[in-house]
């Protein structure tokens, strides 16, 4: 009731909000307004800037370019001093007298360029004066700089590293946000959606940072243009390519290599970038797998098998004229298991009929030949139109698709050889087993200023889901062995198609100098196995701005989400299943309320957010059930919803510009599961801390640059320990028929034990050299600098001792065993940019 | 070019040390535990039958890090009542009078104690002859641990409204083996055609002798079973078992929904039925409530040879709610345990029903059986 009525409330300061944009668009024209409008881009590349700020600094009205770098104002006719402003580019400024519609198309010059200490202007869109909270951008120059594991630049690591973000079990790259799962994350490239974003297990994220042009990661208080995720978004943009010169980027680390290359095809025209990653540490395992396998099977057997990922990138970009561009965007990045091996084996016996001894000899030779791999594929066509200085176009078609496949065939052929006469039969099997997602989309997005005070978007999309839970062929044929076994089946889950639309408005509105709000409605209806789920979900933010330096923000956000991800929560698997919601298995939804102060002073954003969230229909997995498993048939019998809440405290104090930059980043907060419906009964339907519930997360991280040869970074993670159940006490349950004791745990609640906290401390070293054809970076990493022993798992051992009394061998000496994965790792990488 | 190729060579070695190195680097060490260490609580087991006397096995549990095996309880004594009323103090007696001998029969709780493991345990039993209907309640005090108490209502009989064969296909004639004449790889059947080959063994004997040979693909034999159970409305648990050791539940049957891992029926998935050991196959009626339900299953009788007139018998219990809860899910922790380590990694943790309030363990009640027959004719 209450729900409802808040929401009415809601829909009624929409309606007066647009009523007044009515009213005072109807006044315009006495008032004599006109739109400055265009884009801002780097003056060297032409790359397009996200986020800049552009304002008059006369009236001090202003906006902030989208994720085309396109910005609109609406001042009124006059003087104008127009200025632009990003981090690391030195402010643009032009003073004009506005008599009409204008187009300004700004090109900032990168500070660094003119040998100056990092600049940035004053934003008119800041950490204090924006609507926006609970939102954080990291330029992805600095996540270069932040020391990695492995020397592997990480955009989901480097996140885990803000406040509200927790990352999962030691080096993963899943992301826990503000107690949400990893798979309430909504993660964009380029406004598409990736499903699966780890390889390797989930400790390297899939995003090569140097295909990288801005990460904006939205913890709560969604805008009203996100939708279908409860937790976050993470939108990433890729790098459009430079329009005038060419590029490149070639570096070498510990595990991986890779290149990036852009420039113009034709100059000011059409551009691209393309970046390759690929790990190589397989070209070292292969040889090794095949001198053991040599050594081990005396010569007999061959074996070739090793492990590899790689990410491809490709951005393509032309302008048709100064209203027109198209983008095409692909990204491609598989894992790759593979193994080849063969075996002979020759044996001679001698035999008899029951009359005369002969010799028979046998020779076997099998082959083995497995390939498994993983991974996404996304490809976008994006076209941006200005379809007058007021109102902004961009209509994007695309595809997105995750699949996990196994392929494997044994053949084999087996010789006998009886007093000189040989037999040969052969037998051959194989087996393909494939599951994935498979997304169509359309999707339109609007820009419009119909006043100064006013910023509205729309858009609506389209998506067609195709769901391929697991489908396995098996091939066998094994007749000539006299065995007489043939198959050529397919089975499996059938395919589950689904249809997305999802409606959306907001309107960033600029009440007066003291208040603002970002008001928005977020439709979406998902039709699945003949149910349709509608969802309204509105979304509101408010800030009051105490002074120029401070002001106080307050926001809410409800969100709904369709699709679930099957995993485990310790480790990513190749088995990990993306599945939609079913008539049994009900979308999840979350409120989340969230209030918070913003401070500016001098270099330093200081931030303090509460928040309170409320999650339903959410899913754990049953009691004991595995994951582990190719099989998924009936998965929604593995599953059991309920209900969650998360509270807390984040505090941020960042500093951006400057020498020395960095953040620290505080996190106090407690997440705690509720499944107590009948029949889904977890913990015995009493609350129980959920996986990932940590009281303390404190991250500070440095970047301080000594000159321009030498630059050094720094971070350092302090986490509360996650949560794992242990049974604290052993007894005897009844026994079974066999007269056997089962010994069995007495769990007192689930996620009753703590791991160790975790602390890690991480360091970076990068020498720089100017050189002829461009620059080299020698970068020293050291990961875990302390050795810190970080618990990836603990278990309970005992060592099995022998009882000289009995005589026999019994289980003694109960221990807790502590599994570390990644202790200190240094890391050499040699880069060079040209 | 031999000095480069070297060079090359300790470079190459070097590396892939170096990653050999931090392959192995990853470490495992003993830790404190630095949890809250919880309190040892007393532990009470047992099933009691309608128409049986009262059994329980009583102990206390051990903290896991706890080497101890002395998990008998001191000055213990356990009061049974009845529908409210105090019935008779139960004698209390060790498993293990005297160490490596039992004097117990071994199909009492005692005797498998014993028997098991040389457990030495608090057996405790009375003279009480349970009802159908009578809701019982134990409590157990002793010198070192709060009192502990479970309470149960005995369970009624179930009814069958029916119990038939529903299908019987391709059932062959076993020939009995001749070891005189013993055929040991025939590859053709009497059509000459390609056959499967099934031996038998039998277990008594030494060197486990083929006794019977059944020719024909046994895959297609097949006997299917409906059991047709009128259930009462309300929460109502039942145990069936056979005389066979094993049945097969049809695999769309929405009470028993297995999932085959490693070839074994391991994990509980379906919604009520559960099935880890010949012992019990124990399901509830969640999914039925006060219907006739209709239970599809096979013997494995492959594993055992067929009479020529040959009778299968189902005895179906009710069973308490309680001791079905605590089957579900201590079955689901043990077979997580035979994961091992990887548990931590691949499966959900677990935990095990209990109703002793105050400590820990399951009392169980169990009904006289519903009992029905078929005979098949194989002559």
């Amino acid at each position: 009731m209450k729900k409802k009525f808040l929401f009415h409330v809601f829909i009624l300061t929409l309606f007066i909000n647009l009523l007044q944009i009515s009213s005072v668009s109807a006044q315009q024209g006495k008032s004599r307004n006109f739109t400055v409008s265009g884009y801002v881009t780097d003056g060297k590349s032409s790359e397009t800037m996200i986020n800049a700020s552009v304002y008059d600094a006369n009236t001090m009205k202003g906006s902030v370019t989208n994720n085309f770098g396109y910005y609109t104002l609406r001042l009124g006719e006059g003087p104008v001093n127009l200025k632009a402003s990003y981090v690391g580019y030195v402010p643009f400024e032009a003073s004009f007298n506005l008599h009409a519609d204008t187009v300004i198309n700004i090109k900032l010059t990168s500070s660094v360029m003119l040998d100056e200490v990092v600049v940035v202007g004053q934003a008119i869109e800041n950490n204090v004066t924006s609507t926006r909270m609970s939102a954080v951008e990291i330029p992805v120059m600095q996540m270069k700089k932040i020391p990695a594991l492995f020397g592997e630049t990480d955009v989901i690591k480097t996140l885990q590293l803000l406040p509200g973000v927790q990352s999962g079990t030691e080096g993963s790259a899943g992301m826990y946000v503000r107690g949400g799962g990893p798979d309430e994350n909504l993660i964009l490239l380029d406004g598409v959606p990736l499903y699966n974003v780890n390889h390797a297990m989930g400790f390297f994220s899939a995003f090569n940072a140097d295909a990288i042009k801005n990460v904006t990661l939205y913890k709560g208080n969604f805008p009203a243009r996100f939708g279908g995720r409860l937790s976050s978004v993470v939108d990433v943009s890729m790098k459009d390519g430079d329009m005038y010169e060419y590029h490149g980027n070639a570096s070498i680390g510990l595990i991986a290599a890779k290149v990036n290359v852009e420039g113009p095809i034709v100059k000011d025209k059409t551009s691209f970038n393309l970046s390759f990653r690929r790990t190589y540490y397989d070209l070292f395992t292969a040889p090794i797998v095949s001198f053991i396998a040599k050594r081990e099977s005396n010569d007999e057997a061959k074996a070739w098998a090793g492990y590899y990922f790689y990410d491809f990138n490709l951005k393509l970009n032309h302008k048709f004229s100064d209203k027109d561009r198209l983008f095409f965007s692909l990204y491609s990045g598989d894992d790759k298991v593979y193994a080849r091996i063969s075996e002979t084996s020759d044996h001679s016996y001698e035999t008899n009929d029951g009359e005369d001894w002969y010799q028979v000899q046998t020779r076997y030779e099998q082959q083995i030949k497995i390939n498994w791999k993983w991974g996404n594929r996304i490809a976008a066509l994006r076209w941006n139109h200005i379809v007058s200085p007021k109102l902004f176009m961009n209509v994007t078609a695309s595809h997105s698709r995750y699949r996990h496949l196994i392929d494997a065939t044994i053949s084999g052929e087996e010789t006998r050889t009886v007093n000189g006469q040989s037999n040969a039969s052969k037998m051959a099997y194989s087996l393909g087993l494939n599951s994935g997602i498979f997304d169509y989309c359309l999707r339109s997005d609007f820009d419009y200023k119909p006043h100064e005070n006013h910023d509205i978007k729309f858009g609506a999309a389209m998506t067609y889901h195709s769901y391929e839970p697991s489908s396995t062929a098996i091939h066998m044929n094994d007749i000539e062995s006299g065995y007489g076994v043939q198959m050529d089946t397919i089975i499996g889950d059938a395919k589950l198609r689904a249809l997305e639309t999802d409606l959306y408005a907001e309107d960033n509105w600029n009440i007066n100098n003291f208040f603002k709000m970002n008001l928005g409605l977020h439709y979406a209806t998902f039709t699945v196995e003949d149910k349709t789920y509608h969802s309204i979900q509105p979304r509101a933010s408010l800030r009051v701005l105490a002074d120029e330096n401070l002001s106080f923000k307050a926001g809410y956000a409800y969100m709904s989400q369709y699709v679930h991800l099957l995993s485990s929560n310790t480790i990513s698997l190749p088995t990990d299943l993306w599945v939609p919601v079913t008539d049994k298995i009900l979308p999840m939804n979350a409120h989340q309320m969230a209030v918070g102060a913003f401070y500016d002073w001098k270099d330093f954003e200081f931030s303090l957010e509460g928040y309170y969230k409320m999650m339903d229909n959410v899913l754990e997995y049953k009691d004991g059930a595995s994951f582990f498993s190719l099989e998924t048939a009936e998965w929604q019998n593995k599953v059991v919803m309920g209900e969650g809440h998360s509270y807390g405290v984040e505090f941020l104090v960042r500093r951006n510009v400057g020498k020395t930059t960095g953040w620290i980043g505080y996190t106090w907060s407690k997440t705690e599961r509720l499944f107590n419906r009948p029949g889904q009964e977890l913990n015995f339907g009493e609350p129980f801390p959920a996986k990932y519930d940590r009281r303390h997360d404190l991250n500070i991280v440095v970047m301080h640059q000594f000159s321009d040869r030498f630059d050094m970074s720094g971070t350092w993670v302090y986490s509360t320990g996650n949560c794992a159940t242990l049974a604290y006490q052993n007894y005897y349950g009844l026994p079974n028929n066999y007269g056997n004791f089962p010994q069995l745990g007495y769990v007192t609640y689930r996620n009753n034990y703590r791991f160790n906290s975790y602390q890690r401390l991480d360091i970076a070293f990068n020498w720089h050299k100017q050189k002829k054809h461009g620059e080299r970076t020698w970068t020293l990493s050291v990961y875990n600098v302390l050795c810190h022993n970080n618990p990836f798992l603990v278990y309970v051992d005992s060592d099995y001792v022998y009882d000289p009394v009995t005589e026999e061998y019994e289980y003694a000496d109960q221990k807790l065993k502590q599994v570390c994965i990644f202790p200190i790792i240094p890391t050499f990488s040699y880069s060079f940019k040209f | 070019m031999s000095a480069n190729h070297s060079i090359m060579k300790t470079i190459e070695i070097s590396i892939i040390a170096f990653l050999m190195s931090l392959t192995f680097a990853s470490c495992i060490k003993d830790i404190e535990f630095s949890g809250e260490q919880t309190e040892s609580k007393l532990v009470m087991i047992g099933l009691q039958y309608v128409g049986g006397t009262p059994q329980l096995l009583v102990h206390h549990s051990l903290f896991f890090l706890d080497d101890s095996d002395d998990i008998k309880v001191n000055g213990l004594q356990v009061k049974l009542f009845v529908n409210d009323e105090f019935v008779e103090d139960l004698t209390v007696v060790d498993t293990v009078l005297t160490s490596g001998d039992f004097e117990f029969e071994k199909s009492t709780l005692a005797g498998r104690a014993a028997d098991a493991y040389g457990l030495s345990m608090n057996y405790c039993s009375g003279e009480y002859v349970f009802q159908a209907g009578d809701r019982i309640r134990f409590e157990a005090t002793s010198d070192d641990y709060d009192a502990v108490t479970a309470e149960i209502v005995m369970p009624v009989s179930p009814v069958i409204h029916s119990f038939d064969t529903v299908k019987l296909e391709n059932i062959h004639r076993m020939p009995p083996y001749d070891p005189e004449n013993p055929v040991l790889y025939p590859d053709v059947d009497e059509e000459g055609n390609p056959c499967m080959i099934y031996y038998f063994y039998d277990d008594s004997s030494y060197g486990s002798v083929p006794v019977y040979v059944y020719p024909g693909d046994i895959s297609d034999a097949t006997i299917v079973f409906q059991l047709e159970i009128d259930d009462p409305s309300g929460v109502t648990c039942y145990d069936l078992k056979t005389d066979d050791d094993l049945l097969w539940f049809a695999s769309n049957d929405p009470v028993f929904l297995f999932e085959m891992e490693s070839g074994y029926i391991s994990v509980f998935e379906g919604e009520s039925g559960y099935s880890s050991s010949q012992d019990h196959n124990v399901f509830n009626d969640r999914l039925f409530d006060g219907d006739i339900y209709k239970l599809g299953f096979s013997y494995d009788w492959s594993r055992s040879k067929l009479e020529e007139e040959q009778v299968f018998t189902v005895n179906l219990y009710q069973v308490d709610d309680n001791f079905y809860q605590y089957r579900r899910t201590s079955s689901t922790y043990v077979s997580n345990l035979d994961i091992g380590v990887m548990t931590y990694l691949i499966a959900e943790p677990s935990q095990i029903y209990s109703n002793v309030k105050g400590g820990i363990g399951i009392v169980g009640g169990v009904s006289l059986p519903a009992t029905a027959s078929v005979i098949l004719d194989l002559k």
